[in-house]
């Protein structure tokens, strides 16, 4: 199959191609779905915020602008506000973990967690730093958005992003050091 | 920000451009070497890059894609009509109490027993006025007759009556099962109402369907008694059966498609109508006639070509003007077309949509009209054969046959399985009826039907009794009812009915009463004579082949001769439709001899049924 760029494809679904928007979905379910994922730690509410995302995607296809806009970042913006919807919704605070076992206290969490980094380990150890730190590291690590499209995401700027970055990461250090989980490459 | 920020962003971007954390740690030259802070973060980079992702489960995945798709589709053609409520809801049934004198209570209550007792016999079976519904998946709704029912979700086990209203949303659907046990399946998004529903103490069953939208599939179990009748409705025309198993799909305002998988359907639009018989489907359009029975072709796969004729799965076929195109399509997009294969050879689409996978597949139907060692010939297209082709039924030439296949590099179409359709001899073409009078059909409503190749496969075959062995019990056991068929070939070979249900009643069925009684007339071999081959074990294409050397009730591009010779390696090709790598026919396209054949070929592989 012809690999259409995101603009051609907006393109083609605004024209009623079930099948571009199709491929859209295709191409970034994933990427979405595990921002969702660790951020609120919790598969089933991922997938139903990540089908949303999707949803609100199809209704609002009109409004993104293909000439200048990124088809990423937009989506990554539609799924950040559907976070803070949910949150909102539940009544969860986002910093306080949702997961039973992350409401425990760090020394029975580093008796259980593995002593190597693992999605486990990280999604615990993200639970534990500031809510746009952890944020910013998804977007940028898991989720592979550059600088840019992170700052654009959340409304912030590229240097307060850097910012968020380095502070995220040193902050992630700090828990998974005091976890003693490793890891080296 | 901070310088180190900054720093930090940068040895990020080179690890992103592929550079390894050594390379980036120990590149002394640059200027932004790492000090060991920055290096433990981007390990950290890494670790976290590296790391096994959760993924969506792809079940979950699928059905969003679906549910996206679907919801494109409906922002850009809303469904006005439809005035659907969402959620959970309860069907108002209050009822009120009155008081009741004792006297005429008395009264009253003798009399409802004698005219209720009366009644309940003449209303025949309970159960014959409700429809279980069963297999519901995704939300399934009903609306009583009443006038402002509200819709309640339905679920497994509830009953639907006459008058009910039920639709199914997008990936939704049930399945409905009568007191006498034909099955009705609803996929998504159908519409319908279920306007009669009645039968009788002899398991006669009266349903009529009005399909406004969707995709219906009966399983029809052999319909007892005169006035039995299973029908499905649309403002276009009526679908009318008598066991058989077929399927309706009404796309709003656009066009109409019915199929018959097995058995016989009257296809009525205004004063015109059409007989499908196994394996054939029609179209009505609006403002059209009533199109002649064809035999049918599905094809599911990348969109390869969308030159003067699009291709799917290695198989070309016409996309005429009139042809429902559900979506954009561009080339490399996943399409599913479903159309008539037409006299000429034509493969003309009659629905093209998204398919519901991504599974390449291509299924005809037609009838056998010469087999060789390794190949058949199913109407005007060559179809191969190896070891791997699987056989249900032991289809002969005059058979009707469904067959999957795929197209090979060499453009040679190689059946995956072969499925006889017209088991017992019923339902071939040539029983087929087709009045004149399809062109002053004007149909004014914009409902159409549509049929469905693959979705009658899933009707599972457990849930329809044998039919010849009901039909024995009835009639060969001194009930003295006419069985309707066999008052029909009574008639039309004008034979005594008792004589025609003697045959029947050595269990065969009426399509091969038929067809011996035709191959008598034809042929000058007496009925008893064909019916003792039968009875030898010899296959109805053996014993055609052995009454009718020459077969000459189709002129054209047919093969006209079956030489007792080996086969050749190369067979005679008619006409694949547009399919120009065919193997060459020997002798030049004048040659039309069919050589080596054997009339039940080497059948590999035995699907076990």
């Amino acid at each position: 199959m012809p690999v259409f760029e995101d603009q051609e494809l907006v393109l083609r679904a605004r024209q009623g191609s079930g099948i571009a928007a199709g491929e859209l979905y295709e191409r970034y379910h994933q990427q979405i779905f595990r921002y969702v994922f660790y951020r609120t730690g919790n598969q089933g509410v991922a997938e139903d915020i990540t089908s949303e995302v999707f949803l609100k995607m199809v209704q609002k296809i009109s409004d993104f602008q293909t000439k200048n806009g990124n088809f990423q970042g937009w989506l990554f913006r539609i799924a950040h506000n559907s976070i803070i919807d949910y949150y909102r919704k539940t009544q969860v605070h986002p910093e306080v973990p949702i997961n039973e076992d992350l409401t425990r206290d760090t020394e029975s969490v580093l008796s259980e967690v593995s002593k190597n980094m693992t999605e486990e380990t990280l999604l615990q150890g993200l639970q534990k730093i500031n809510e746009d730190q952890r944020s910013v590291i998804i977007l940028r690590f898991i989720g592979g958005l550059p600088i840019a499209q992170v700052a654009g995401t959340l409304n912030k700027s590229e240097d307060a992003v850097k910012g968020l970055q380095r502070r995220g990461l040193l902050a992630l250090r700090e828990v998974l050091d005091r976890w003693e989980v490793s890891y080296d490459a | 920000m901070t310088r180190k920020d900054d720093l930090l962003e940068q040895l990020i971007a080179e690890i992103e451009k592929g550079q390894s954390l050594d390379s980036v740690s120990s590149n002394s030259s640059s200027a932004i070497t790492p000090e060991e802070d920055e290096r433990q973060l981007l390990e950290l980079v890494c670790a976290i890059r590296n790391l096994d992702q959760p993924q969506m489960r792809s079940e979950t995945a699928d059905l969003q894609k679906r549910a996206v798709m679907n919801e494109l589709q409906k922002s850009i053609q809303p469904r006005s009509e439809q005035n659907r409520v969402s959620g959970k809801s309860t069907p108002v049934s209050g009822r009120g109490w009155r008081w009741v004198w004792a006297g005429a209570f008395a009264a009253l209550a003798l009399f409802a027993v004698l005219v209720g007792s009366a009644g309940i016999w003449l209303a025949g079976p309970r159960d014959a006025h409700r429809a279980t519904v069963v297999d519901v998946t995704g939300i399934v709704e009903v609306a009583s007759s009443r006038a402002g029912a509200e819709w309640v979700l339905l679920e497994d086990g509830d009953v639907i009556k006459a008058g009910d209203h039920v639709r199914t949303s997008a990936d939704s659907g049930a399945a409905l099962v009568f007191f006498e046990g034909s099955r009705t399946v609803l996929g998504e998004e159908v519409d319908l109402i279920l306007s009669t529903l009645d039968g009788g103490w002899n398991k006669s069953l009266k349903v009529s369907f009005n399909q406004l939208a969707g995709e219906t599939q009966h399983s029809v179990i052999p319909l007892r008694g005169q006035k039995s009748f299973f029908g499905v409705v649309t403002p276009f025309g009526q679908v009318n059966v008598h066991g058989t198993l077929f399927g309706v799909n009404v796309d709003q305002d656009k066009q109409a498609m019915v199929s018959v998988d097995t058995g016989k359907v009257q296809v009525v639009q205004d004063s015109a109508e059409v007989y499908l018989t196994s394996g054939q489907a029609t179209t009505v359009r609006k403002g059209q006639a009533l199109e002649k029975p064809a035999y049918q072709f599905s094809v599911q796969g990348r969109l390869t070509s969308m030159e003067e004729q699009w291709t799917v799965a290695g198989v070309p076929f016409t996309v005429a003007s009139d042809t429902l195109v559900l979506q954009n399509f561009q080339l490399g997009d996943p399409v599913l077309a479903r159309g008539r294969i037409l006299e000429d050879g034509t493969y003309l689409a009659d629905r093209i949509d998204i398919p519901k996978n991504k599974h390449e597949k291509a299924k005809l139907t037609g009838e056998v009209t010469a087999v060789g060692s390794d190949y058949w010939v199913i109407g005007n297209t060559t179809i191969w054969f190896g070891e791997e082709t699987e056989f249900e039924g032991a289809p002969g030439i005059g058979d009707v046959v469904s067959v999957n296949f795929v197209v090979m590099g060499d453009q040679r179409w190689v059946a995956k399985e072969i499925e006889l359709l017209n088991e017992d001899g019923k339902g071939k073409a040539d029983d087929t009826e087709t009045p004149e009078g399809t062109d002053t059909a004007t149909p004014e409503e914009t409902i159409t039907l549509t049929p469905s190749v693959e979705e009658t496969e899933t009707l599972p075959p457990s849930e329809t009794p044998d039919p010849t062995e009901e039909a024995f019990e009835q009639y060969c056991t001194g009930n003295t009812d006419h069985h309707p068929d066999g008052v029909k070939l009574s008639e039309k070979h004008h034979v005594p009915y008792d004589e025609i249900m003697g045959w029947f009643c050595q269990k065969n069925g009426f399509g091969e009463i038929d067809l011996v009684y035709s191959l008598s007339l034809e042929t000058g071999v007496s009925v008893e004579e064909i019916f003792a081959m039968r009875q030898a074990g010899m296959g109805w294409g053996e014993i055609k082949a052995l009454l009718q050397p020459k077969p000459t009730k189709e002129p054209k591009e047919k093969p006209t001769k079956i030489p007792e010779l080996p086969a050749p390696t190369q067979p005679p090709a008619p006409t694949q439709p547009n399919s120009p790598a065919v193997p060459a026919v020997p002798g030049g396209p004048g040659e039309t001899a069919v050589p080596a054949v054997p009339a039940s070929p080497v059948k590999p592989t035995k699907k076990p049924k």
